[in-house]
């Protein structure tokens, strides 16, 4: 069972060289050391802790040159349990900021706000005469969808092991994105990056989550502290209230059709939290007005159908970025912009008698008699939307957003996969998804 | 005497952990999960909650599958402790065979729990139905969602285990 015990972080066979710690917010500086019990800390008596054997021994705030985890208190011990209950003894007074009022209706709010604006955002598509059809369409409909926040919740809680040894930090940690983290930790342990190793391990759910790590920082922050290996393990409740969760989002959609039924705009707004700009903005390609985007908080919106004139304007919500910090959440896109668009294909088909399924198709290019079969070639699945002027400038392979990721856009790298059965899956996963929306409907 | 010297002299609790007997130090109502992963070691068992409710701490206490993060170290005195690491000497109990053979975890993390909860479902159902392995097995969370994998598994270990099919 090698392969399904391989989570294991220790630093030593011998215990009394690991130490632990757990993690708390507060602003409140507590320096204490205590060899025996809880006395060195005000207001809390060693009799106070459950049992003699349980020893608490220091607690304090970290500070973080890489703003990284600003008011963190640390609470050190010399295993998980002891850590763990010495926490919940410490009393922390910490001031917040305004952040802390602010709803979830707030964010919702702010994003309505950026979307009546017509100015704002970055256009991600921008097919000419959008406005024109819309305006003179007789069929048309305008749908505002809204998403909460989104928590990562991977079933292994954070956590990174960290020491110093031989002039070398090593952070031993499960992580999706070492390169980004990199620097942040140089910054906070006052090193050059070279004299700093991420040993990466099984990620015990990622889904994102660790694509920031952030909590590699406290765990390097107290190893140095102390100078001596430290493992942090955040608890559930931690884990959840330093998640980097997936921002609230709102969309509005407008649509219109024209003779046959057949889709002659779409024009769709998307307005959240933008982790990308948050945590890496050196990655955000620019869109048609030059406008930087988060690709990941927009993926999807830019879908492969022909529904005429198109435009996708892509907005940043400040209010959100304000209040928490956004995160990419499982699978790196935005789950939102997917959703609306078969959401709203799925209550505003034009024609009753027919399927989510043929609708899906009406907006395809590919020959009808494959798509019947359910066996659409790639080519032509993908050579349609020729007005979209982000189609053609990503595929001539110049964006940045192509210098980073080897490819194009996700389109692109399927297109381009090996694999011939590859081609088919995610026309199948749209396919289920269709159905199951229609067998629900109906 | 130090504060460490003084811990190793006070409270032990005596339990049989994968067919030995092990004394520990951790105060009693340490939760077993923390006892079995830092004071003695191992590590296969996780934590993913703390409350109970996700399965991932899954060991057997006398045989019966038993979520340690919640199971205080003194309410095991005396017991049969089995952990993931000692479900079978060779890591080749017939459901870890099916495991690995039809590639079931995708991060991994709950599964050393939900083999354990497993290993007492085909205990008790040597034959179990999507029905029983649903019911016994709710209360084992797979964040990435492999449960129909788990459930091929399961019914793949009890046929061997039906015909006495060694792994051996």
């Amino acid at each position: 069972m090698i392969s399904l015990s391989a989570h294991g972080l220790r630093s030593s066979s011998d215990p009394s060289r690991r130490s632990f710690l757990i993690t708390m917010l507060g602003g409140a500086l507590m320096l204490g050391y205590a060899r025996s019990g809880l006395a060195a800390l005000p207001g809390v008596s060693a009799g106070e802790l459950f049992e003699p054997t349980i020893w608490y021994l220091k607690s304090l705030a970290l500070e973080d040159p890489s703003g990284t985890v600003p008011g963190w208190v640390v609470v050190f011990a010399d295993s998980f349990i002891a850590a763990n209950r010495a926490a919940d003894l410490v009393r922390v007074t910490w001031h917040s900021g305004k952040a802390a009022t602010v709803s979830e209706r707030d964010i919702q709010h702010r994003a309505a706000q950026l979307i009546a604006d017509a100015n704002g955002g970055s256009l991600v598509v921008d097919d000419p005469g959008v406005d024109a059809i819309l305006a003179s369409a007789k069929q048309k409909i305008e749908r505002t969808y809204t998403t909460g926040t989104v928590m990562h919740v991977a079933l292994e809680p954070v956590n990174a092991l960290a020491f110093e040894k031989d002039g070398v930090f090593e952070i031993h940690t499960g992580n999706q994105w070492q390169t980004l983290i990199l620097p942040v930790l140089a910054k906070a342990l006052g090193r050059s990056q070279d004299t700093i190793v991420l040993r990466s391990y099984l990620l015990g759910g990622g889904f994102g989550r660790r694509l920031d790590g952030d909590y590699t920082v406290p765990a390097a922050l107290a190893a140095k502290a102390i100078g001596k290996p430290v493992k942090m393990v955040c608890t559930r409740a931690d884990d959840m209230r330093f998640d980097c969760p997936r921002s609230p989002s709102t969309q509005v959609l407008r649509m219109s059709w024209g003779d046959g039924g057949r889709v002659t705009a779409m024009d769709h707004h998307a307005a959240a939290g933008w982790p990308t700009g948050v945590m890496a903005p050196f990655f955000m390609p620019a869109g048609v007005n030059r406008v930087p985007y988060d690709p990941f908080s927009i993926s999807g919106a830019d879908h492969w159908y022909t529904v005429g004139a198109q435009r996708v304007r892509a907005l940043r919500n400040d209010v959100a970025e304000r209040t928490f910090r956004p995160g990419w959440l499982r699978s790196v896109g935005a789950g939102w912009t997917n959703w609306l668009s078969r959401a709203s294909w799925t209550r505003q088909r034009t024609q009753p008698a027919s399927t989510l399924w043929s609708f899906a198709c009406e907006c395809s290019t590919a020959p009808a008699e494959m798509v019947a079969r359910r066996r659409v070639p790639w080519e032509a699945r993908t050579a349609r939307r020729p007005c979209s002027l982000v189609w053609r400038r990503r595929w001539a392979g110049t964006s940045r957003h192509q210098e980073m990721w080897g490819s194009a856009s996700r389109r692109h790298s399927v297109r381009n996969a090996p694999c011939p059965r590859g081609w088919l899956a995610p026309l199948a996963c749209m396919s289920t998804a269709l159905e199951a929306m229609l067998r629900s409907n109906n | 005497m130090t504060w460490r010297e003084h811990r190793r002299n006070t409270i032990v609790t005596t339990f049989n952990l994968n067919g030995r007997t092990v004394s520990v130090h951790s105060p009693g109502d340490a939760p077993l999960l923390w006892v079995i992963r830092d004071e003695l070691g191992l590590t296969g068992t996780k934590f993913g909650c703390g409350i109970g409710f996700c399965g991932a701490c899954t060991v057997h206490v006398d045989g019966r599958a038993t979520r340690s993060c919640i199971t205080s170290v003194a309410a095991v005195a005396g017991t049969a402790v089995t952990t993931i690491e000692g479900l079978d000497d060779e890591g080749k109990h017939p459901l870890q065979t099916a495991w690995l053979e039809l590639q079931v975890p995708q991060c991994g993390y709950c599964q050393p729990g939900q083999i354990m909860q497993a290993a007492t479902l085909l205990k008790d159902y040597p034959n179990p139905t999507d029905r029983d392995i649903n019911a016994v097995m709710a209360g084992n969370v797979c964040r990435c969602m492999t449960y129909i994998r788990i459930r091929k598994a399961i019914k793949l270990a009890a046929a061997r285990m039906r015909e006495g099919v060694s792994n051996d």
